[in-house]
């Protein structure tokens, strides 16, 4: 039995959650230290979706079920199985990649959660790229998301796991031209004045509110299971099914947070 | 979806949450709206927290230079652990001892290189949310001798993993409790107020040593899992356990989710 850990390590500035205009990016200071103090303690700043995080439909909807709120059974030790779709920078994951794969997949059982398996988490990309690596993510077209979301209904599927580090479409039409495409410096994140002023006027009529033209398959998505992003190191996976763990850190009320994930390999 | 109960062992985290916002060097968990579903459709919000917050994972590194950090821990040690579920009944302010310690392990003479829970009934229930302030300030505690007894079986028996409802395993009475948690809140603004880092340039070496020694013993070998909650629930002596914890390079601590599953 091998255990793999799937999570994107927690760094300052690691570029998943440091490109977008609501993004803060994660950021460590040293209280204490061993060696000043005897002992440890961080001070530490981030946002609700920094780095591998689980997304849930309560993002977009107020009547959704939030973190503290989870029935944890979907989310430990859970049968998975894994289908490779190789796919590269600002690549999208389209119907047809469903159906080539996942939906003709005999490994697929009824009640598995899905783990789509890019290679864009893999060989510590993140650090090579910086932000590039979150706004030239692959990610799913809509055809793409809405195929998905219909195979994996008929196997009773809820659960979506990818190293993707972002599953909607980017902010093309408005978040990317006018914030995260412009120089880090140019672009001071939350809680600057700059993000504030950008966020309040980024409402759904210029993009916001995850449909489109800026995050068209995002809103499906979240709706129909809990997605899973931003995954790493899956190419050390050398099983088509393995067991996933995926818990968050436990944030009463929270829509969404970051996460760990773990596979076994049996 | 397995057919194991799973019982979800976390405190769930909160503004202002007891554990994690009374001392000088911790920071309180606040958030701040980034995006809201009336104005931008969708929400998203900032946090600032510390590693100190609700349930957390400790490693050796803790308070040793060059210990094991929370990357550096094999995964085996953290997933679908094997854990003995010891019950030792404790209210505010008691003391677990040194024999409480040896009369709860001489009851299960064969246990090897499971992890140990230790639960006092402190975490049972939603006393961390009714208490406040008091359920990390009145939270039960190893003394010196206990956590001494703790190592050496720990060590002895091949066992790297020590989980707890104690809030924490310190009463921390000599320096920190007195010295700054016993003031009236808003005479101890938390971290990073020039009065916390005030405070944190005053509380050197000796009083760490004197304020953390179970704390420091027990992490010395093995990593330790403070403030469980609602284990009231786990029936049987024998769990698996599973605890991820925030993957933050270069720290030797930090916030974590734990689970057990019963047959």
């Amino acid at each position: 039995m091998s255990i793999v850990n799937l999570t994107l390590p927690l760094y300052p500035f690691m570029p998943v959650g440091n490109v977008w205009a609501w993004d803060s990016p994660f950021q460590r200071t040293a209280v204490m230290t061993p060696e000043s103090h005897g002992m440890s303690a961080h001070q530490l700043s981030f946002h609700s979706e920094t780095g591998t995080r689980l997304m849930l439909g309560a993002c977009y909807d107020a009547t959704a079920p939030r973190v503290h709120e989870m029935d944890y059974r979907s989310f430990v030790n859970r049968p998975t199985v894994v289908v490779d779709i190789a796919k590269g920078a600002n690549e999208e994951i389209l119907a047809d990649d469903i159906d080539a794969t996942l939906a003709k997949d005999d490994d697929f059982r009824e009640g598995d959660a899905v783990l789509i398996r890019t290679g864009w988490g893999d060989h510590e990309r993140y650090r090579m790229l910086g932000d590039e690596y979150s706004y030239t993510t692959p990610h799913f077209s809509v055809a793409g998301a809405e195929r998905l979301i219909e195979v994996m209904a008929e196997k009773r599927s809820d659960v979506m796991l990818t190293d993707c580090a972002y599953i909607g479409n980017l902010g093309y039409a408005h978040m990317f031209p006018e914030w995260s495409s412009r120089e880090p410096w140019d672009r001071p994140p939350f809680p600057s004045q700059q993000a504030r002023i950008y966020m309040r006027h980024y409402v759904p009529a210029r993009g916001a509110g995850g449909g489109a033209p800026d995050w068209a398959s995002s809103v499906p998505l979240h709706a129909a299971m809990s997605p899973v992003a931003a995954l790493a190191n899956c190419g050390a996976l050398r099983s088509k099914r393995v067991r996933v763990t995926v818990l968050p850190l436990f944030l009463r009320g929270a829509s969404g947070a970051p996460c760990s994930v773990v596979a076994t390999e049996d | 979806m397995t057919d194991h109960m799973i019982a979800n062992l976390t405190m769930p985290i909160s503004p202002y949450l007891p554990v994690g916002s009374i001392l000088a060097w911790e920071t309180p968990y606040q958030t701040e709206e980034i995006a809201t579903l009336a104005r931008n459709g969708a929400e998203l919000f900032y946090i600032s927290m510390g590693t100190g917050t609700g349930t957390r994972l400790l490693t050796p590194g803790y308070g040793a230079p060059g210990g094991a950090q929370v990357l550096d821990l094999p995964l085996s040690t953290l997933v679908d652990r094997p854990t003995l579920v010891l019950r030792i009944e404790k209210g505010a302010d008691q003391e677990i001892t040194a024999a409480e310690v040896a009369n709860a392990l001489r009851e299960y003479p064969g246990w090897t290189n499971e992890a140990l829970m230790l639960n006092t009934g402190w975490g049972d229930g939603s006393r961390w949310e009714s208490l406040g302030e008091q359920y990390t300030l009145h939270s039960p505690y190893l003394t010196v001798e206990a956590a001494d007894l703790l190592a050496e079986q720990m060590s002895e028996h091949g066992t790297d993993l020590l989980l707890t409802d104690c809030a924490y395993l310190d009463q921390a009475s000599r320096y920190a409790r007195n010295e700054w948690a016993a003031l009236a809140p808003w005479l101890r603004p938390p971290w990073p107020s020039p009065q916390a880092q005030a405070y944190v340039r005053h509380y050197g070496r000796d009083k760490v040593a004197a304020d953390w020694p179970a704390t420091l013993r027990v992490t010395r070998e093995a990593s330790v899992v403070a403030g469980l909650v609602g284990t009231q629930i786990l029936t049987s002596a024998w769990v698996r356990v599973t605890i991820l914890p925030m993957f933050i390079e270069q720290v030797a601590e930090a916030p974590c989710t734990v689970v057990a599953e019963m047959a």
